[in-house]
């Protein structure tokens, strides 16, 4: 250990000098920081180039940090975020200089700058493919299921990304399964991302700040998902002034709080801010008196979310971040008469500490500690008899990133992160009358290391290269104890003490992509990726349920792999106010995982005893028009795609098409400002129907029946069809428009033309063979009519 | 005038989540579905004490051209079907019902009562076909602790299957006591038993009922195993079944599983199988409880009969009662 402490501080001294020594040798680096002027809240992915040389430029990295060396020289810097007034800044560039900027969208002309509405061709520029930045604003136009405003749902109205089922803020993403999206905020993975059943997401809008999905060639960076990451930054806490928002609605109240710790002088901003953000449903807590004197007192469900964030800037080179999530759901059931009560939280709880260092103008550290956990418990009681059960899983990561800055045609990323997992499965208990019970199913332990290197290389104006390198490595291991063998030959028992390797797995995970640019507004991005997961979700049912179990890789379940490959050509027209694109991707899979076919959750068997094992490939070509600004601005993305599986184990060994397998997905979602006050917004989304397993066969056994079934997934869902529509009003003060308070209003309505979309399709049984009345009647349940609702949001 | 209001605003938000609950929908469809290969089934069974008998049967599309209460159209004829035993064997007899009188009454009554038919005679008995001993062998009965070898040869089709009848466990003693709900008490109570679970893992268990002599009724999940209690000693609750094969309407889930104060005497089967038999009925009861439930999933019976689908299962059965009034 103390060696690998050694070489990380070596290779963080060499780098340093590499960086002096480039420095010295030709140019000179200008480096700072990017800022929302209205809340000094970090600008993440936002551009600074060479202004007339969109060629020398750079992003702006998750904490706002951006790094640029030029050649010694007199530029026009431009530092540009969508939505917000491009600023051109003239920078004599004979020694390195620290700029920080503040972008605003006021009109307002600043000292030493220039304003212009210049916007930069992100879209066709960059190498990577299958990635795309929702800023919360543009999320809270969209119409909102019940008034709840949904991270979750605004993605699965982008291309290649699919809807978990009616209402479910699930995703699927090109054709992999529930489990293979990793969902991050701040960092710490949240492993069930759904309230209630999936209906909504964890993630409270007004806490986060922005949000990227990655769906084609991940950057080497991410690791230990197959399909995609999601990654969710927070807020970091208004730095310039005190703030509170929150909103009331039909499903749940919201409230947050956040400011500088100490108010800055004049337009400065503090040294160090927070948030606190929390969110809780109460529609059953109202109807509490009207139960109150029944024999079900007491039974409620409610959820509840709380972020909170502080962050302290000790110099210009250091800050500290600290931040947290804690979500419960609760379920609770009340039954005076017949003795029972049963109670079944379930939720996440996050913590991330991320300390940023600069080492230099060209090389930014972050170092991460995290803890993540999720856990479903279940306790019921009636009378004499007492039951316990819960499941989870908790992690422990550290992991330290490092952005390399070397000139404006090289970038590196490089860093390494390790995580110790422990997966509690579904732990059982019981109690009747004097007898105890317990089930023998124990926790399982694994670490999980990682090291990267992302090489990001501009050769010219037409072509840039992004390699990346991703070594992973998984251990299962102790305190386990192995037994194998059976009743007839006698069973035979190792124990694994605490930390000892009892299986490990090695990934290496290259990652390519490259982008060739031609005429004005024109580019053509290849990309491939190979991805190892080692833990996974296996669900039964359509959607991912909070008693749903992760399990990890272990001597039977191997790590499930991916190799994508994909092409896309990338457009803008009208001088970057439409983007285009369209993308084709091919995915092999390997390792997957499925129930096997005669599976029944049983207490105290281990839960990979019922896997089986195969693999896939999904495909699909995906067709994205997106108006980024103007009154009316919105996107319409297509999807024609398909997604097979073949296990030797589950429909005779013949392909099938995946759960996930969605011919056609199309969503239009537009929101048109009518003025400063209105804004309406629509969203049309059309759908294939899922693919199911109907009955096909009918047999008797003890004069009841039995039912067989056909080919896995043959049969489809009626597809899926549905418009929302949404009505903001935010007032503008007319007497006092400078007034803090501020009230906004929000109108949306669900499944406008009431569309009796299917949830699934079930067979009725009633009767009796023997009395000679048996019969089978096909039903199809659907969910959610029309639904309006009606939001109340404030501000001050 | 404030408190008016909020019960106002507490009465819309109790029927604003009361409306989102009850949305859902259901309509009846049409859906056309792909026939399914034929294929032939096993109902089979080898107790301790009783003849082995078997019933065959074709299956059918889910919605075929036979009527599905048609039972008679279903069965299987002709099949040679033997049952062996160390270095016994026989060949059972093919009754159809018309000729089921050639049994004695005794015999007739005992397999109505394995398949849980409430007769009172043998004109009462359905119109199937049963495949049992000969009315001269009826001695070849199930025994405890040895294993039955199925073989059944109809046109160029053979269909094999074994199973064993395990040490049979029963309960060390069985009572009654009201029911959770003191409200009940007047109508309902509930049956209890102590059972002692062997030492030895991998116990399976599966139980019938029985109401002052009638039909035995079976409860939606029949069969458990020791996984969760090995070796323990334990009271266990004992529903009250439902007669078989009747399925629909409406279950008060607060007086499911409970006996009736008319219910004079609570009999009990306890019935010991293995494990190729247990997941047969455990996969059979979450294929059929897995319809209708939007979170289910779709579960393949397991079958322990080679060329066929169906079950040859042996029991090691002991039945007792609690007589409420003796």
């Amino acid at each position: 250990m103390k060696s690998r402490l050694l070489f990380a501080w070596l290779l963080l001294v060499s780098l340093q000098h590499i960086a002096h020594a480039q420095d010295k040798k030709a140019s000179y680096t200008i480096s700072g920081y990017l800022k929302d002027a209205r809340n000094g809240e970090e600008l993440i992915g936002a551009n600074v180039y060479v202004q007339g040389n969109n060629e020398l430029g750079t992003t702006t990295n998750i904490y706002g940090f951006y790094s640029l060396s030029l050649p010694a020289g007199s530029y026009q810097i431009a530092f540009s975020y969508l939505g917000f007034n491009t600023i051109i800044k003239q920078v004599e560039l004979d020694q390195d200089v620290r700029v920080n900027m503040e972008l605003s969208d006021d009109n307002k002309i600043l000292d030493e700058v220039v304003i212009t509405d210049e916007r930069k061709d992100d879209n066709v520029k960059s190498t990577l493919l299958g990635k795309e930045e929702l800023s919360t604003d543009r999320i809270k136009s969209i119409p909102a299921f019940m008034g709840e405003v949904d991270i979750m749902k605004a993605i699965q109205l982008l291309p290649g990304v699919q809807a978990a089922g009616e209402g479910n803020s699930g995703i699927y993403v090109r054709g992999g399964g529930p489990d293979q999206n990793l969902i991050l905020l701040d960092d710490a993975i949240v492993y069930n991302a759904g309230h209630l059943f999936g209906f909504f997401s964890v993630f409270n809008a007004d806490a986060v700040k922005n949000t990227t999905l990655y769906k084609g060639t991940i950057p080497s960076s991410f690791g230990g998902r197959l399909s995609s990451v999601i990654d969710i930054q927070m807020k970091e806490g208004n730095t310039k002034k005190f703030e509170m928002e929150g909103g009331i609605g039909i499903i749940s109240s919201r409230l947050t709080l956040q400011g500088p710790f100490k108010k800055p002088k004049s337009d400065k901003t503090a040294k160090g801010s927070f948030l606190i953000s929390g969110r809780r449903t109460y529609a059953f807590d109202i109807a509490q008196p009207f139960i109150k004197n029944t024999d079900f007192a007491g039974t409620n469900y409610f959820f509840y979310d709380l972020n909170v964030k502080a962050n302290y800037r000790f110099s210009d080179k250091d800050r500290l971040y600290i931040s947290g999530y804690f979500g419960r759901d609760v379920f609770v059931y009340n039954s005076q008469k017949n003795q029972t009560r049963v109670k079944i939280p379930w939720g996440n709880a996050t913590g991330t500490i991320r300390y940023n260092h600069l080492f230099s103008d060209k090389l930014f550290m972050n170092m991460s500690f995290i803890f993540n956990d999720y856990n479903f418990s279940f306790t019921g009681e009636q009378e004499d008899f007492a039951f316990r059960a819960n499941s989870g899983v908790r992690d422990y990561s550290a992991k330290m990133d490092l952005d390399y800055y070397l000139n404006t045609k090289h970038k590196l990323k490089f860093g390494m992160v390790y995580t110790h997992h422990r997966m509690t499965p579904t732990q059982a208990s019981a109690k009747s009358a004097d007898t105890d019970f317990e089930s023998d199913i124990r926790k399982r332990y694994s670490n999980e290391f990682a090291w990267y290197v992302d090489h990001e290389y501009d050769v010219n104006e037409k072509l840039k290269f992004n390699f990346g390198f991703r070594l992973s490595l998984f251990q299962h291991i102790g305190p386990y104890t192995n037994i194998s063998g059976n009743t007839l030959a006698g069973f035979d028992t190792t124990y694994y003490k605490r930390g000892k390797p009892i299986k490990s797995y090695v990934g290496p995970e290259p990652r390519f992509s490259m982008r060739y640019a031609f005429g004005k507004d024109n580019s053509i991005k290849v990309g491939a990726g190979l991805n190892y997961q080692y833990i996974h979700l296996v669900s039964s049912s359509n959607s991912t349920l909070p008693t749903d179990v992760w399990v990890q890789s272990s001597a039977i379940v191997k790590p499930q792999r991916a190799l994508q490959y994909s092409i896309g050509y990338f457009r803008n027209f009208k001088d970057n106010m439409f983007e285009a694109s369209v993308e084709v991707y091919f995915k092999h899979l390997w390792n997957q995982i499925e129930y096997s076919e005669s599976y029944v959750n049983e207490i105290n068997t281990e839960q990979e005893l019922g896997y089986v094992f195969g693999k896939g490939k999904a495909y699909g070509a995906e067709f994205f028009l997106k108006k980024r600004t103007g009154k009316l601005n919105g996107w319409i993305g297509y999807t024609l795609s398909r997604s097979d599986r073949k296990f030797p184990d589950l429909n005779n060994g013949k392909v099938f098409p995946a759960k996930y397998d969605r011919t056609h997905d199309l969503s239009i979602n537009v929101a048109y400002d009518i003025n400063k006050e209105w804004t309406i917004g629509a969203t049309w989304v059309y759908a294939t129907g899922n693919a199911f397993t109907l009955p096909n066969e009918l047999y008797f056994i003890e004069f009841g029946f039995a039912t067989g079934y056909g080919g896995r997934n043959t049969y489809r869902l009626p597809s899926y069809h549905r418009l929302d529509f949404s009505l903001n009003y935010t007032p503008v003060p007319k007497r006092r428009p400078d007034r803090r308070w501020r009230s906004s209003y929000n109108i949306s309505i669900y499944n406008v033309y009431n569309r009796k979309n299917t949830y699934f399709i079930y067979y009725k049984a009633e009767g009796s063979l023997v009395s000679g009345n048996l019969k089978f009647t096909p039903i199809n349940v659907s969910l959610f009519p029309v639904i309006p609702s009606f939001t109340w949001n404030f501000k001050f | 005038m404030k408190k008016t209001l909020i019960q106002y605003g507490s009465l819309l938000a109790f029927c604003v989540a009361a409306i989102v609950l009850y949305t859902s929908c259901e309509k009846e469809i049409d859906i056309n579905i792909d026939a399914p290969k034929n294929a032939l089934v096993v109902e089979g069974h080898i107790e301790n004490g009783l003849p082995p008998y078997v019933l065959l049967t074709k299956n059918s599309a889910f919605f075929g051209n036979i009527d599905i209460n048609d039972i008679a159209s279903y069965f299987v004829s002709g099949a040679k079907i033997t049952v062996t035993t160390d270095n016994d064997s026989v060949q059972l007899q093919e009754y159809s019902s018309a000729f089921l009188e050639l049994l004695p009454d005794s015999v007739v009554l005992a397999l109505a009562d394995q398949f849980g038919l409430d007769i009172q005679s043998v004109d009462d008995f359905p119109p199937i076909i049963i495949y049992t001993v000969p009315f001269d062998e009826t001695d070849f009965v199930g025994v405890i602790g040895k294993s039955y070898d199925l073989r059944i040869e109809i046109d160029d089709k053979i269909i094999t299957s074994t199973t064993t009848l395990p040490e049979p466990v029963f309960f060390d003693s069985l009572w009654i006591k009201p029911p959770a709900n003191p409200a009940l008490a007047d109508s309902f109570f509930q049956f209890r038993g102590q059972l002692k679970d062997p030492i030895a893992p991998g116990n399976y268990y599966r139980y019938f009922t029985q109401a002052d002599g009638g039909p035995w009724l079976l409860s939606g999940q029949t069969v458990f195993d020791d996984g969760f209690f090995n070796g323990k000693d334990f009271q266990i609750f004992i529903p009250k079944g439902r007669p078989i094969g009747s399925f629909g309407g409406d279950i008060d889930f607060e007086t499911d599983g409970l006996w009736t104060t008319q219910d004079t005497i609570c009999t009990v089967k306890l019935s010991m199988i293995d494990k190729a038999h247990y997941e047969f009925w455990r996969t059979l009861e979450a294929n059929r409880s897995s319809q209708g439930n939007p979170f289910g999933s779709v579960v393949y019976v397991k079958s322990n009969v080679k060329g066929a689908l169906g079950i040859w299962g042996g029991y090691s059965s002991i039945t007792g009662s609690y007589n409420r009034f003796p």
